[in-house]
């Protein structure tokens, strides 16, 4: 019998990234290519302690096999992810789902909405944007934390508030030091009036918890974005990756098949508790 | 010979033939109630019985499954032996083999082929026993069902008192029919008493819904405040989906010793709160409410938006074994007369 297909991965380095977050560079041990695109995940795991699903948070480098999850230690896995020291290795499975509809946003401004951990699966997509910057119009992210330590990213977001190519808003609950990023107290959804964007002509990316991701889509949505063009990235327990196990069930889709993003409209109705 | 027909006293013969091929799962009695398992005699089989406790899915989707071994050291990963014995499966409910005719696409789809599943239904002949006694319980008419449905089987036996009429379905069908011996040509009689009895039994299970009503009045169901009112008598306790033969969801668990373990697949259902809990805390379906909408919905609504058809095969198990008497057929209904 075949089994579904690990493969091996090496933990090539660690960028902490806040006090329990940081980014794992891993590279495949049989030096093959992994090929995905920004918004698909893997399964993580280790024998001993199953598997979890965990977005990318870096562009696909073309034959090199490599690629970066960034990981909060919380559960099982992650704890363990995080005592991996270089060298060592997990399996992967992957990758799995359908990442942001990058064709969609040629022609288009693009706006990014991102809570807490939320960037991680964007950041892949905001980079391909500024490679690819001549294609799209207007692009600009709005980025919410609970306070600065909760700020991942922190390098890429000095580098992206000095570009012109992007507009940047950063906000935090709590403003508790000052650093050299601009920013702003309170909720994203404060920050969303009045942005240099064509409602008609947007292509709105949300990632974060669920019920940022519903206050932020019904604002658009009130403020004339088109809802087709509202896209959020769904969280979901996840088991097998391949939409038997059930566990990831939205309405009829599966989270790890038809998403993890998903139209506004396709999912609004079925998300049981948000949305 | 297009129909046989097998009678009583060579019954025992049959099935000893049958295992003389290979092995032979088929009801067997256990304590007071009947179970699917591999016999160990002919005079095992208990083809005189309702239906059983558990709905033979077990025999291609396991409750457990060893999915691999492992050594944490290296990494290392063991293929699990191959356990799958070529054989049959004798005495299968027509409603059973309708709903292991509904897991076959969901396990062998174009993007992904479960091996495990696969291998274990490609080594069983399907052997049917049509329905002659219906339970109180039964509604297989009300989800396209029949209590002599052919659907997913190779053959179908029929009970017609000291003898079996015995119909092959599939070419797998036909070439066994072929070998078996003690077969004889069924008589005229024999095909007029056959449709002569599933007229009766038809007769006594009238319709209560339709697949086709079920399917479009919860398409606009899902904010119904009758949910509300429903769920409250739920335990939560998942006994519905153990019992029901279409529920398919699973667990994925390692089982660590000492360095070393396996991984192993587990049946689960969608009834737990544990189900859907994220790590963070956050529950996206944080009450019995959302949990049993999710149950209905996937068997009557979103398994035919996905697969073409509904996922209740009306065998009745989950409304005979609930501990708190749910009647899935009764919220069908409620939702069909609004």
């Amino acid at each position: 019998m075949d089994n579904p297909h690990y493969r091996v991965a090496c933990l090539l380095d660690v960028q902490p990234e806040t006090e329990d977050t940081s980014s794992y560079l891993f590279v495949l041990e049989d030096g093959g290519d992994f090929q995905f695109s920004p918004g698909q995940f893997n399964m993580l795991g280790l024998p001993g302690t199953e598997e979890a699903a965990i977005s990318f948070s870096s562009l696909a480098a073309a034959g090199s096999g490599r690629f970066t999850h960034t990981i909060r230690r919380v559960g099982n896995v992650t704890r363990l992810i995080g005592e991996l020291e270089i060298g060592q290795r997990v399996m992967v499975r992957g990758p799995f789902g359908r990442g942001w509809p990058i064709e969609q946003a040629v022609g288009c401004d693009v706006l990014l909405v991102a809570g807490g951990l939320g960037l991680a699966p964007l950041r892949p997509f905001l980079l391909y944007m500024l490679e690819n910057r001549g294609q799209i119009r207007n692009l600009v992210l709005i980025f919410g934390a609970r306070t600065l330590d909760d700020m991942i990213f922190q390098i890429d977001l000095a580098r992206w508030q000095e570009q012109d190519e992007i507009s940047t808003i950063y906000c935090v609950d709590h403003l508790t030091r000052e650093s050299n990023l601009r920013l702003r107290t309170g909720l994203v959804t404060r920050f969303m009036d009045g942005l240099d964007l064509d409602p008609r002509n947007t292509l709105a990316c949300i990632c974060g918890p669920e019920i940022m991701m519903r206050f932020v889509a019904r604002n658009l949505a009130l403020q004339g974005y088109r809802q087709d063009r509202i896209y959020l990235s769904m969280e979901r327990r996840m088991r097998c990756g391949t939409a038997h196990c059930g566990h990831c069930q939205i309405g009829a889709k599966f989270v790890c098949q038809d998403g993890p993003v998903f139209s506004y409209p396709d999912i609004a109705r079925f998300a049981d508790t948000a949305l | 010979m297009d129909t046989g027909i097998i009678t009583k006293t060579n019954l025992k013969a049959v099935i000893e033939d049958l295992m003389q091929r290979g092995e032979v799962v088929a009801p067997v009695r256990k304590d007071d109630y009947v179970l699917f398992a591999s016999l160990p005699s002919a005079e095992a089989a208990c083809l005189d019985y309702a239906n059983s406790k558990l709905s033979p899915k077990g025999c291609f989707f396991p409750q457990a499954e060893v999915l691999f071994y492992y050594q944490k050291e290296g990494h290392k990963i063991f293929e699990p032996p191959n356990e799958v014995k070529p054989g049959y499966l004798l005495g299968i409910r027509p409603c059973d083999a309708r709903a292991i005719a509904l897991l076959d696409p969901i396990f062998d789809e174009p993007r992904y082929q479960d091996v495990y599943y696969l291998e274990r239904r490609k080594s069983k002949v399907m052997i049917g026993l049509a329905c002659t006694r219906p339970q109180s319980t039964c509604f297989c008419s009300s989800t396209g069902g029949s209590p002599s449905d052919t659907t997913g089987l190779d053959m179908l036996w029929q009970d017609l008192g000291d003898r079996y009429l015995v119909r092959p379905i599939t070419d797998r069908g036909r070439e066994l029919l072929a070998k078996l011996p003690h077969v004889e040509e069924a008589a005229a009689e024999d095909l007029a008493k056959a449709s002569e009895q599933e007229q009766a039994v038809l007769a006594k299970l009238p319709p209560i819904f339709s697949a086709e009503e079920a399917f479009s009045r919860l398409s606009a169901a899902f904010d119904d405040p009758l949910w509300q009112r429903i769920y409250e008598r739920c335990l939560g306790c998942a006994t519905c989906a153990f019992v029901c033969p279409t529920c398919h969801c699973f667990d994925i668990q390692d089982e660590n010793r000492c360095g070393q373990g396996r991984r192993v697949r587990l049946w689960d259902s969608c009834q737990f709160s544990l189900f859907t809990l994220h790590t963070s805390g956050h529950n996206p379906r944080p009450c019995g409410k959302e949990r049993l909408r999710q149950r209905v919905m996937h068997k009557f609504n979103y398994f035919k938006v996905n697969n073409g058809q509904i996922a209740c095969v009306g065998c009745g198990r989950c409304i005979r074994e609930c501990p708190v008497n749910m009647d899935i057929r009764q919220i069908v209904s409620a939702y069909c007369l609004r």
